[in-house]
């Protein structure tokens, strides 16, 4: 209060008092100032075209002065009083003129205004939006009227729908409300069926498609493993009365030692597809049956915005993915997999009796209750005596008109109603009837589904009003109607008191989700999918519940700074996040288990931290699939700083970024932008929005922005085929991150030898090809040129050359030339023909390489080696030779399981491993090796299965070494097979002339999007990097995100102006101008000393004369 | 007809749910009066596809007769005598991004503006004038869902009127007959709904006299919305009485699948010819809505929204078109239905303006220039390419006000148009 009392000394909120004291505000624009505004200011701020649109005119009259006009003098304040205006080049007014302008801005000015305030008020009378009739209704009868059913669309104006603007009243939302109506009195006094009280357990069911979506398990359990709806099982349960459930659900995680997320869906499960709706999301422990308990919403038909069914309940497991395929065996390809194991659920239905009912009948003596709730009412009131009726009526009526209408209301409405009530008893109508006409009509009645203020100085009743549709976005309760009616609301303390109460209260947690809706446009969070080639990473199945848990975390965030009265800093300074196990992969946190959110640390260096950079917000700030950088700048000013940006001219062409063009996005907007009156106003926001280009359309940090569009460059080598400095270039450019442009399809031509290292991520598809001369047609993917004796091709890590996963580039055939090295790191590399390691090496340090045609390794006796570790693996579908010096080297791991070398018989042919050189197995003492790793050997001929104990063939020599800390079998070729007779040798001879040659020395190519793409890869390429530098408005340049968090979170007074600004407009429902801008900056500064905590914000907007006046 | 629909419990539901949708108007004319009139009646479709076309293959490059088909309009060649394409033509200062979609038959500028307030529609303006002489005086539906985006259609206050999504509920309205005990029931509904409206309208006027000027405006919009409600209340009761058209066709089944925006705009259409056929309306309005996910196309791997975001990306533009070919190829199905349909000397089509449009020019960008608009049917000379400037666009309420004279109403301006527009005849 402080601030305001001191501005505005007779501002007060003592009722119409008010109006006495006011003194006369003069008359229009007074002389001294006039001189100063028409000497400094008109001229470029006057005439039929005023610069920017702002005009500041001393001949207005008190009536203009008090229209949207008169606000031009408060934007202007804020640019006088800072020195920003007149600009720079501009004759400069004297302190003393300044202050004598400001002066009578923030006095004289600012009082005409208040005073016209007070007399028509800021807010208007509406109707309640879609939200707050249903959660009123709620709160009122337990169940919630399908308001998206039967109302039209509410509307928008800057963002919120609390303003009367908004809301606008068509004969088609009457007669909605009208339906509504009928549909709560339906739902109330409802004989209650037989048994729809107890609480009932249902069984799991297997999947309703094709048997072997689910694994059966004997005890009736039933295991999912895909993340998806289709294919899912359920329970036979369906809602009864609508209303709050207790679900106790007892399932467990099947084969993973974590907490397995899973989502309760609720709607109609047998439409397909099906409609339903996310209503929560719980863990599932993993392994053993466990018991979880949640609560609830579910409707019945009537009252279902879904479909006109009763809810029914599907629980679905979460970030699996789909590795179930329809019409597959569950049991054969969940076999390892982690899914959703579901015994039974129990439902108890909280709303029974329903809180209407309980409200609406608690003056009924029991014998009337008997008589109204008889399945087939009696015709006659009999129960009662008739003027007992009138008299149980009148108390009623009594009880529960304050709380529809909000106010106690007044005799003579009671009257109304009673006098409707009496007549029907008169008539000799069903009690049952009159008791529920009597609530149809005041249902009906403006007073309950508007909300009316009257001029001035609000009314008790009516700041509780507002109070409770702030916090709760509903009807006050009980308690809060009491204290309006001892008139203490008007007391500060019990003002503050109540807020905290009901900050306190879960129905708070309505406020952080709608409020976050639309200050922040939350509820835009399903508007917009990322591309999916662009951002693969949002679509990885185990991201599934970023986008729910995004939301979740910023409503969090909210609550969190309410609760604690942190600093508005937060918004956009703060090293804590709430996280869960996707959060916190998206942050690069330390891993987390499950979906709660829990608070966590980010490291110093994150780029992430406040709210602002939080992914549901950088989501619905996205423009489309893209971002741009005026969205989010205008966002950070007008949301976070509370700086109106007009909007654009209308008939200016908006910016088309198209990113895979050369040009940077500056350069595009500067062109945009550039001139006169648009960059004066760009200038104001762009800044913030460049800094927050560093986040894609799903917040994901970046440095480059993608693109998926194909370029080729192509090196040429000398034309004599040594590579060597070409190669040199192409590892100069490639690192660092600077990559020489497009970096999608590239050509190097004409070496023979070289190594190429990469140590960006670089997605691609790899194809050996046989036809170079056709380039542009044949080139598909990465190829590995002919390794030609003396080559090199070095792949070095995971993360250099990736692989994706699941992507299968065909090789027709590869040949690892003598001295050449291929490392194989990730991913999955499937070759078509022939592999031929003809004297180099082939290293897997993870990835699967799977050969489909022959294999041969070591040739003419030339040393070649096939080494696996780690998780690589290599698999054969044909034959697989060993040359006579050839090795095949397989370091184990603890954590292998599978086996390192499998041969399978490939096309209706048997696998076969013919040995002319040296297998070795290496694995650590003590693994737990089972007969699955080596299943290579049962394929040996005349092998035995080795299981546990290694035994060696008859036409090989095995040994084995027991080291300290591992076993190693190595397995020898016999040397009497080993004749010119055995084809392991003969073709070897013969096999380098066999494989079609490269005419080309040397040819590496990556392209993105060949053919037969599949959803998980990813195509994108790192084009252009972001540029997240720029100015502030005031001109000082920052260098990137974390520079302007710094500049930002130094001026916490605006950070709170900001958010004041928009609490302001949501719980007034006026969005502040004028002389509100004012009032504003007294209700920051109020904040100021609780160190601008969020709390004692929302507390100074209640305490406020914005809040108290209409 | 189905058993279902008529004792079954939807039917019943969607019964009741008569009147919000199917919005009944001021009855302006008497019955006899409008039966009396000569002629076939003059109907008027409106259809809005919210993501636009694909610029570069909707606009022919030549204007006149004969102008070369584009891409798009190759595939409704063979209607190419029954409709007339514009170019260079839009609402001016609409500005904004999806939210432009409120203006499409509006006009009304700035809808992203804090202070904006919509105006009425061409439908409901159309509707007004012949209200009374069908059983519903306009049709207001989208393929959309209640969960977001409401239709085309906004009353003289600026309110929205929400659309019908269901075709089913649509069908059902037409053509289903209660049972009498509905009929009952739904006549005692409307009854009591007269009293409760009187009640509310005191109550209105009441507050009016104590609230402040600010205020007067809002109530005044929310007595009139009474006003309208107690007028088409009026006329349901009469209407409720009146025994349905029977025709010879199976009620549609709902797509539940929100993605297939194109299967949905099909069954729609097919609303659309039924209703005028059997003039139970004669003015229908059509918000075909595009939504995130993707759609049931082959070809199309990307959500329809993220397409039509396409930056210029050929593969997004590649699905794109896939995407609104499959859209005018509906349209096409839907056109030459009303061609083929004969009425009085000519076709439903001749009697019928169907405009076809969208409220961005340029999704990818949210552009609210030169918007793809084609103009079939209602007996106007067609077969032309109108080519205004892309750079000075022609004020699409130009073609309203040309639109609402041939419907037989006496008007020179709409919106932010004045006058008729030049090519058409």
């Amino acid at each position: 209060m402080g601030g305001l009392k001191i501005r505005f000394p007779l501002a007060s909120v003592f009722g119409l008092a008010y109006f006495a004291v006011v003194p006369p505000a003069a008359a229009g624009v007074p002389g001294d100032v006039v001189k100063v505004v028409e000497t400094r200011c008109a001229g470029c701020h006057g005439g039929d075209e005023p610069e920017a649109g702002v005009k500041l005119d001393g001949t207005w009259a008190d009536d203009r002065l008090v229209s949207t006009e008169g606000d031009t003098w408060f934007r202007a304040l804020r640019e006088i009083e800072s020195g920003r205006m007149p600009p720079e080049d501009e004759e400069q007014p004297s302190a003393s003129e300044r202050a004598l302008v400001s002066k009578w801005i923030r006095g004289d000015l600012a009082t005409l205004q208040k005073q016209h305030q007070l007399s028509v008020g800021r807010a208007q009378v509406r109707r309640l939006s879609r939200t707050e009739y249903a959660d009123t209704v709620f709160d009122l009868f337990g169940f919630r009227p399908p308001v998206s059913v039967d109302l039209p669309e509410d509307g928008r104006v800057d963002g919120y729908q609390k303003v009367a603007k908004a809301l606008p009243l068509s004969a088609a939302s009457i007669d909605g409300i009208m339906r509504m109506t009928d549909k709560i009195v339906d739902h109330l006094l409802r004989p209650p069926r037989k048994g729809s009280g107890d609480v009932k357990r249902y069984e799991s069911l297997p999947s309703e498609q094709s048997a072997g979506h689910s694994l059966d398990l004997k005890d009736g359990t039933h295991v999912f493993f895909n993340s998806t709806l289709s294919g899912m099982g359920g329970f036979r349960f369906r809602a009864g009365r609508p209303g709050m459930y207790r679900l106790r659900i007892s399932a467990y995680g099947y084969q993973t030692d974590r907490p397995l997320p899973f989502g309760i869906y609720a709607g109609h499960i047998s439409a397909y597809p099906q409609l339903v709706e996310l209503r929560g999301v719980l863990d599932a422990p993993p392994g053993k049956p466990s018991v979880l308990e949640t609560d609830v919403y579910l409707s019945d038909r009537t009252l279902n915005e879904l479909a006109p069914v009763a809810d029914g309940i599907r629980l679905v497991p979460l970030g699996l993915g789909e590795p179930v395929p329809k019409n597959h065996l569950a049991s054969q390809f969940g076999k390892d997999k982690p899914g959703l194991a579901l015994q039974w659920i129990e439902a108890e239905p909280l709303n029974s009796p329903s809180v209407g009912d309980q409200w609406l009948t608690a003056d009924f003596p029991p014998a009337l209750c008997a008589e109204i709730g008889q399945p087939k009412p009696v015709a006659h009131l009999r129960s009662v005596k008739p003027e007992e009726f009138l008299a149980i009526m009148k108390k009623t009526v009594h009880r529960m008109m304050p709380r529809l209408y909000r106010r106690d209301p007044s005799t003579q409405e009671i009257n109304a109603v009673m006098a409707l009530v009496k007549a029907d008893i008169d008539a000799g109508r069903r009690a049952r009837d009159i008791v529920l006409d009597m609530v149809r009509g005041l249902l009906s009645a403006p007073d309950f589904f508007c909300i009316i203020e009257e001029p001035g100085p609000l009314t008790d009743f009516a700041i509780a009003s507002r109070l409770s549709y702030f916090l709760w976005n509903s009807t006050p309760d009980e308690q809060l109607l009491e204290v309006a009616r001892k008139r203490r609301l008007s007391d500060p303390l019990v003002l503050r008191e109540q807020t905290d109460r009901m900050l306190a209260d879960p129905k708070a947690k309505r406020f952080y989700k709608n409020f976050a809706a639309q200050w922040l446009r939350l509820d835009a969070i399903d508007d917009t999918t990322p591309d999916r080639r662009l951002f693969p990473e949002y679509h990885a199945p185990e991201n599934d519940l970023l986008k729910w848990s995004s939301v979740a975390e910023t409503e969090a965030f909210l609550k969190r700074l309410v609760d604690e009265d942190a600093s508005v800093t937060e918004l956009v300074d703060s090293q804590r996040v709430l996280a869960n196990s996707v959060l916190a992969r998206h942050y690069g946190l330390p891993a987390l288990e499950g979906s709660e959110l829990r608070e966590g640390k980010l490291p110093a260096s994150s780029p992430f931290g406040g709210l602002w950079t939080q992914p549901a917000v950088m989501k619905v700030t996205a423009n489309g699939t893209n971002t741009s950088p005026v969205k989010r700048g205008v966002f950070v000013a007008e949301r976070l700083l509370g700086v109106h940006i007009p909007p654009p001219p209308p008939n200016i062409e908006p910016l088309s970024i198209d990113i895979s063009a050369a040009t940077t996005l500056k350069e595009k907007l500067s062109l945009h932008a550039g001139n006169g009156s648009c960059a004066a106003c760009h200038a104001k926001f762009d800044g913030y929005g460049y800094a927050l280009e560093s986040f894609d359309p799903a917040g994901m940090f970046r440095e480059f922005y993608r693109t998926t569009t194909a370029e080729t460059v192509t090196w040429k080598g000398p034309a004599n085929g040594s590579w060597g400095a070409s190669v040199g270039a192409v590892s100069t450019d490639w690192t660092g991150g600077n990559v020489p442009g497009p970096l999608d399809q590239v050509a190097i031509v004409g070496a023979e030898s070289g190594t190429i290292v990469y140590d960006k991520p670089l997605y691609a598809e790899a194809a050996l090809h046989d036809r170079p001369r056709n380039a542009a047609a044949a080139l598909d993917g990465i190829v590995i040129g002919n390794l030609t004796p003396g080559s090199v091709t070095q792949f070095e890590s995971a993360a250099d050359f990736q692989f994706s996963r699941g992507f299968r580039p065909q090789y027709r055939q590869a040949v690892v030339g003598p001295g050449g090295r291929w490392l194989h790191c990730d991913g999955l590399v499937e070759i078509g023909g022939n592999l031929l390691v003809g004297g180099g090496e082939l290293t897997l340090q993870g990835g699967t390489f799977r050969v489909l045609g022959d294999t041969r390794i070591g040739v003419d006796a030339q040393p070649a080696v096939l080494a696996a570790s780690g998780e690589g693996r290599v698999e054969f579908q044909q034959s697989f030779r060993l040359g006579e010096a050839a090795v095949v080297r397989i370091v184990l791991t603890e954590k292998t399981h599978e086996p390192l070398i499998r041969v399978r018989g490939g096309g209706g042919g048997n696998g076969s491993i013919e040995l002319g050189g040296r297998l070795e197995v290496e694995f650590p003492r003590g693994a737990k090796i089972g007969g699955r790793t080596f299943t290579v050997f049962k394929r040996l001929p005349g092998g035995k299965p080795i299981t546990g104990k290694f035994s060696s063939q008859s036409d090989s020599i095995a040994t084995v070494d027991y080291a300290e800390d591992s076993v190693k079998i190595t397995l020898v070729a016999d040397p009497k097979p080993a004749s010119p007779a055995n084809p392991a040798s003969t073709v070897e001879n013969a096999s380098l002339t066999s494989v079609p040659r490269l005419d080309m020395a040397g040819l590496i190519a990556v392209q993105n999007r060949p053919k037969g793409w599949n959803k998980h890869r990813s195509t994108w390429r790192n084009h252009l990097p972001v540029e997240s530098n720029g100015s502030l408005p005031d001109g000082r340049e920052f260098a990137g995100i974390a520079e302007l968090r710094e500049r930002l979170a130094a001026n916490p007074d605006q950070l709170a102006y900001g958010l004041g600004s928009h609490l302001v407009t949501y719980a007034t429902g006026a969005r502040p101008h004028g002389v509100d801008t004012v009032a504003l900056e007294a209700i920051a500064k109020q904040a100021k000393p609780h160190a601008h905590g969020v709390r004692s914000l929302i507390h100074a907007v209640i305490q406020s004369d914005l809040f108290r006046n209409k | 007809m189905s058993r279902r629909l008529i004792a079954g419990a939807s039917s019943r539901r969607q019964f009741l749910r008569l009147g919000s949708s199917l919005l009944a108007l001021p009855w302006l004319e008497s019955l006899a009066g409008a039966a009396a009139a000569s002629g076939p009646p003059r109907r008027l479709v409106a259809i809005c596809n919210n993501f636009g076309f694909y610029a570069p293959s909707f606009f022919p490059v030549d204007p006149g007769e004969n102008y070369r088909p584009s891409e798009y309009l190759e595939i409704l060649d063979d209607l190419r005598s029954k409709f007339t394409v514009f170019s260079g033509i839009s609402h001016p200062d609409i500005g904004g991004d999806h939210a432009s979609e409120a203006c499409f038959l509006t006009s009304a500028k700035r809808p992203t503006s804090p202070g904006f307030r919509n105006s009425v529609s061409l439908d409901f303006l159309a509707a007004q004038h012949v209200a009374g002489a069908t059983r519903f005086p306009m049709m207001s539906l989208s393929t959309g869902d209640g969960g977001g985006g409401g239709g085309l259609t906004y009353t003289s206050t600026g309110a929205s009127v929400p659309p019908l999504y269901s075709p089913n509920a649509a069908f059902v309205k037409m053509f289903v007959s209660g049972t009498p005990k509905q009929v009952e029931a739904e006549v005692h509904r409307l009854r009591r709904g007269r009293s409760v409206l009187d009640k509310m309208e005191g109550r209105f006027g009441d507050l009016s006299q104590k609230l402040s000027t600010r205020d007067r405006q809002q109530l005044a919009d929310y007595t009139e919305a009474v006003r309208e409600l107690e007028k088409q209340v009026q006329l349901d009761e009469e209407w409720a009485v009146r025994p349905k058209p029977v025709i010879d066709a199976t009620p549609p089944t709902d797509s539940g699948d929100r993605s297939d925006t194109v299967g949905r705009s099909k069954l729609m259409l097919n609303i659309i010819k039924l209703a005028l056929q059997t003039d139970s309306t004669r003015v229908i309005s059509l918000a075909i809505r595009g939504q995130d996910s993707r759609p049931p196309i082959d070809g199309v791997t990307e959500g329809h929204h993220g397409i039509s975001h396409h930056g210029n990306d050929p593969k997004k533009i590649e699905q794109l078109k896939l995407i609104e070919k499959a859209e005018l190829q509906a349209l096409k199905g839907f056109l030459t239905d009303l061609a083929t349909t004969r009425e009085g000397d000519g076709s439903l089509l001749d009697n019928t303006q169907v405009l076809v449009g969208s409220n961005l020019g340029d999704a990818s960008w949210h552009g609210t220039h030169n918007l793809p608009i084609l103009l079939a049917g209602g007996g106007w000379k067609h077969g032309r390419h109108v080519a205004g400037d892309p750079k000075n666009n022609t004020p699409l309420g130009k073609l309203f006000v040309s639109m609402l004279q041939r419907f037989g109403m006496e008007t020179d301006a709409f919106g932010s148009g004045s006058g008729t527009i030049d090519g058409l005849v």
